[in-house]
């Protein structure tokens, strides 16, 4: 029973040109992303052999034909810019967004970590782009622009494959639909072009249209069914994309290690005797999708959910039972302490499971506070993501109130400024000062990138953090050592334009001396094509994630003099 | 009396609630200073910043969507 897998995380940026009234966000993808690169990773390619997006998790493939084509992301595609990170992530253009995926780590705490490093990376590259463009190019850690558009923030879990998808699709619906309570990031509006004025807990919630499929970018659905493990025949990789763009360490860590633990418990239910297809029966919603509209719009944290059974639950209810059931699993199958524990057998799955247990107790406690008393909350609010960028709007919206009340000579303006009790500031029926556009800004500025200008990183003393700063600064330059993510940026690093191609499962070197050839640069393009002969160069497989770290290549890797020579001797096993 | 053996469903929940409360947690936050001024402080800040264009400041911010 462990939080630990291989996971990690991908996250689209906002880009924008400060002031401007017209940009075009394409170009600006391009332009950020072209400024990640270094002389070792500029004439790199990313190798889109191996991807696949139209396999089905549910077991069928998407004919070629009906699939639209931003979904075929191995289709020949010009100017595309792709930069292996220094960390072994990758930094590229995906669609109107430049985007960073954090390299493969193991346990939630180091995914966070890694994650917020690809902050540092993009904020370098947008003010190196600044400076290559002359335009004051900007870079947001949202999932929003409040008129219609939504990009993703992505989790990636390596599972079991035996676990029957069903189960998976079932379980994790239940998950994403009510872990908002605790991990949402917060967002000015409601409505997908914020029609209606007010606030909710989720950035994402009000864009998922479907329960599950394999789009991303229409009719988006609560579980994603894109099956391309970057992984072994045995594994699957579960692609989330219904979580927010969280700036705070504690709901990135809880989103990570919550779901972590759930995918444990399916990989382990027939192990305790535990009942998986009993116990979703009884918690299945009568309509996921319209719960997670409702959870993300109920401020008063105790919306009633209706269950496909015909009883009801709550948001809290269903997170209180997913905890419980990893309980009662674990303790079945690793035995508990003299205190009834369950033994969790390492540091990060003890911290996630009391993380949890916390993050609900702090959910309760915000339930029933009053606004006046949610205002003053600074444990939870270092902690709720949502309730300490609510904090900071509601300040500004009474004294927005306040000071009209006034302006207008109203008697008893302090009355009106002060919310009754069972109407929580914020929902549609008390929006009252929502829609004024200061409280967008504070929104917009709460995810923007660069310090001078986010109002988020004057509140980071005021938030609990799991890595310190000097941690996530050595993460942005250095990979981890425990995943095929050092060998990956290790070849690159040492090795730079000897490698040819670079993905998540395969690396591919040239032989030197061809290195000078008047078609180098253009014989292994993006187009998922070799046009040159096999001799020339050598592809090796590094499906495995764990097998290619460190511990196993480091040796490799010093007696190598070419980085041909290093992948051949990975691969014809000398080390 | 029947109402004496009632539990007020209210109660039901606490008991809940009490026992998810977490022993550990990771590194606290500083919270020598008063929430609400802290907030106040951040707000007088960037006062001029809202005072100034905040609907061209919003209304610039156009995106395409994405995954």
């Amino acid at each position: 029973m462990t939080v630990r897998r291989v996971m990690g995380t991908e996250t689209e940026y906002a880009v924008s040109v400060k002031g401007a009234g017209r940009y075009n966000p394409v170009q600006l993808s391009f332009d950020v992303v072209s400024a990640a690169a270094d002389k070792h990773s500029r004439n790199i390619r990313w190798d889109y052999r191996q991807e696949d997006p139209v396999n089905d998790a549910r077991g069928m493939r998407l004919e070629r034909a009906n699939a639209r084509p931003d979904m075929l992301t191995d289709a020949p595609q010009l100017n595309i810019t792709n930069v292996i990170a220094p960390n072994g992530g990758r930094v590229y253009v995906d669609h109107a967004h430049p985007e960073y995926s954090a390299p493969e780590t193991t346990d939630p705490f180091e995914a966070v970590k890694y994650d917020h490093a690809g902050n540092l990376l993009m904020q370098q590259a947008c003010e190196r782009a600044r400076a290559d463009t002359g335009q004051p190019i900007e870079l947001h850690r949202n999932n929003v622009d409040g008129k219609g558009a939504s990009w993703g923030t992505h989790e990636n879990y390596m599972m079991n494959r035996a676990v029957p998808f069903d189960q998976v699709s079932r379980l994790m619906t239940l998950h994403f639909v009510t872990r908002q309570i605790y991990a949402g990031s917060g967002r000015v509006g409601l409505g997908e072009r914020s029609e209606t004025a007010g606030y909710q807990l989720s950035q994402r919630a009000d864009y998922i249209h479907a329960r599950v499929g394999l789009q991303t970018t229409f009719e988006r659905p609560i579980i994603n069914t894109r099956d391309e493990s970057h992984s072994t025949d045995d594994c699957r990789r579960l692609h989330v994309i219904v979580g927010d763009a969280n700036r705070m360490d504690v709901p990135q860590v809880l989103k990570l290690g919550t779901t972590s633990m759930l995918l444990w418990l399916l990989e382990h239910a027939d192990e305790a005797g535990f009942d998986v297809s009993a116990f979703l029966d009884g918690l299945e919603l009568a309509d996921p999708v319209e719960a997670m509209h409702t959870v993300s719009h109920d401020l008063g944290l105790n919306a009633v959910l209706p269950l496909a059974s015909g009883g009801e639950t709550t948001a809290w209810l269903i997170q209180l039972k997913l905890r419980q059931a990893v309980y009662q699993v674990a303790a079945l199958v690793n035995g508990t302490d003299t205190a009834g524990e369950p033994q969790w057998p390492d540091k990060p799955t003890t911290s996630v499971m009391a993380m949890w247990g916390q993050a609900l107790a702090d959910v309760a406690a915000i339930r029933h506070a009053s606004d006046d008393e949610r205002l003053n909350m600074t444990g939870e609010a270092s902690r709720v993501e949502w309730l300490l960028k609510w904090q900071l709007l509601e300040k500004l919206r009474r004294k927005i109130v306040k000071g009209a009340n006034v302006g207008r000579d109203i008697a008893g303006a302090d009355d009106d400024v002060s919310v009754v009790s069972d109407v929580r500031s914020g929902t549609a029926d008390a929006a009252y000062g929502w829609a004024d556009p200061r409280l967008q800004v504070i929104d917009l500025k709460w995810a923007a990138l660069d310090p001078e200008d986010s109002v988020f990183t004057k509140l980071v003393p005021r938030t609990e953090r799991v890595n310190t700063s000097a941690e996530v600064t050595f993460a942005a330059a250095e990979p981890p050592e425990n995943t095929r993510a050092w060998l990956r940026a290790m070849l690159v690093r040492r090795f730079g334009s000897e490698v040819a191609a670079v993905s998540w499962s395969r690396l591919t070197a040239r032989e030197p001396e061809t290195m000078n050839d008047d078609d180098s640069e253009e014989f292994y393009g993006n187009a998922g094509h070799m046009a040159a002969p096999d001799r020339r160069l050598f592809s090796l497989d590094i499906s495995n994630p764990l097998a290619f770290d460190k511990a196993h290549c480091a040796k490799p890797m010093e007696s190598a003099e070419h980085a041909i020579d290093l992948l051949k001797a990975l691969a014809y096993g000398s080390r | 009396m029947p109402q004496q053996f009632e539990q007020p469903q209210s109660q039901t929940q606490e008991t809940h609630e009490d026992d998810v409360l977490a022993q550990s947690a990771p590194q606290s936050a500083d919270q020598s200073q008063d929430q609400s001024d802290v907030l106040d402080d951040i707000l007088n800040d960037i006062e001029s910043t809202l005072e100034t264009n905040a609907e061209e400041y919003v209304n610039s911010f156009v995106q395409k969507g994405g995954e």
